[in-house]
């Protein structure tokens, strides 16, 4: 299925029956995308930590 | 090319490293940038003149110099005209943002880690010893390490830096590698090197060739093996016989048995291949994670039968400071799912619907422009 980059509205592909938790990367604007939850399906931008 | 070596001297402040091992460099350096908005108590505080573009300019490069170790070699001439390079693509829209002006400007600059682009290599040169290469122009922060034997080095048309150099290796990891502990190469040997050099071999993208299944068991072998040696965890390390840390060994793994080489940094390896479903691991697949109370990216190699589901794992742990095999089970216990990936696909393996995912391809490869972090 597909999802928009909620950063830059890019299709984002991800799977039909995603994980919580779940990273998916926006390959137009390299964005990571969090699967928040599953339904309905949500993503946010996901913040790594320095390490 | 103009470059100021005034652009990015001795001042450039030491820190945020251009390459973190097992950190995303390409989340970050594709990450659009903005400038943090005044704290509610500070409003009162802020001048409502307009900034001059020579400020704005500076802040700017004082930014990106934060990020990479140096700012990009871009010089504004009194005339308001834009000279010089970038470092990595993502630096174009971040720079067009705090400079809208210069957007024009700024897309026809040259990217110092485009590999293609004739502007912007240094030079070569090739380990004769196991080769630390850090995070920033100063600091022991390691970002990987190159071995006798890996693919030269690329140097980039950036000014030294605190007696470094901005280097970038064929799997397009940008850090910094001390001078003159390489030999550099010929002109005839510069071009062999630079068409190498474009040539990869990359990991597979938004795909999982075939593969044979006795390489993957041998590349399983090798994994166990490096476990029960318990090889030590080093931040940046990348000598299996000193140490590693958990992107180095996937990276490690792969090049040695399938001859192509991964991205250094966990985040950037999810990218590779093909995007499974946790429940369709199979051996030999990637998994990616963080800690429980943590953000960070981690991976590991899932191992098992040749073909066949995986129920083990191995990886270069952090808190065990070690590389260690365990069950997935346990690894979930102090791991949470983020992502899995298959680099080669064993003709033994069965195609289940939970290994349906319809990954993206990406046609792009790591030298065009992007840094890791």
């Amino acid at each position: 299925m597909s999802f928009d980059c909620v950063v830059c509205g890019s299709a984002v592909s991800i799977a039909e029956a995603p994980e919580v938790g779940e990273i998916y990367d926006c390959e137009e604007c390299g964005v990571e995308l969090e699967v928040c939850s599953c339904a309905p399906v949500k993503l946010d931008v996901f913040e790594e930590e320095e390490k | 090319m103009k470059t100021s070596p005034a652009s990015f001297g001795a001042s450039a402040p030491a820190g945020r490293d251009a390459s973190r091992p097992g950190r995303s460099r390409s989340r970050v350096s594709r990450r659009p940038g903005s400038a943090e908005p005044p704290a509610a108590s500070d409003v009162s505080a802020v001048s409502t003149a307009p900034a001059k573009p020579a400020d704005r300019f500076a802040a700017a490069l004082a930014v990106e110099a934060e990020r990479y170790g140096a700012p990009p070699p871009l010089t504004l001439d009194p005339a308001g005209a834009l000279s010089g390079a970038l470092v990595v693509g993502s630096q174009r829209p971040r720079l067009a943002k705090a400079l809208p002006e210069l957007a024009a400007e700024l897309e026809r600059c040259a990217v110092l880690a485009d590999a293609a682009d004739p502007r912007t290599t240094a030079g070569w040169s090739v380990a004769r010893l196991r080769t630390p290469l850090f995070a920033g122009p100063t600091g022991d922060k390691l970002a990987t390490e190159i071995l006798p034997g890996d693919p030269p080095i690329r140097w980039l048309k950036l000014e030294p830096v605190g007696g470094r150099r901005l280097v970038q290796t064929v799997a397009g990891t940008l850090a910094w590698a001390p001078l003159g502990h390489n030999r550099a190469l010929s002109a005839e040997q510069d071009r062999q090197r630079l068409a190498d050099f474009l040539a990869g071999p990359l990991a597979p993208r938004g795909s999982s060739p075939p593969a044979e299944p006795a390489a993957i068991a041998a590349l399983l072998g090798e994994a166990r093996d490096w476990a029960r040696h318990a090889i030590p965890y080093i931040l940046g390390g990348a000598d299996p016989s000193r140490g590693i840390d958990c992107s180095a060994l996937t990276q490690r793994l792969f090049q040695r048995h399938f001859g192509f080489w991964l991205p250094r940094h966990s985040s950037d390896q999810k990218r590779c291949g093909r995007r499974i479903g946790r429940r369709a691991l199979q051996a030999g697949d990637l998994v990616f994670a963080t800690a429980r109370a943590r953000r960070i990216f981690h991976v590991g190699l899932a191992v098992g039968p040749v073909g066949g589901a995986a129920g083990r794992v191995v990886h270069a742990c952090l808190t065990e400071e070690r590389v260690v095999e365990e069950s997935l089970d346990s690894f979930f216990q102090r791991y949470t799912f983020r992502a899995a990936t298959r680099l080669v696909t064993s003709p033994d393996t069965a195609e289940t619907a939970t290994d349906s995912h319809a990954g993206e391809s990406h046609a792009g490869d790591n030298h065009a422009g992007e840094i890791h972090e």
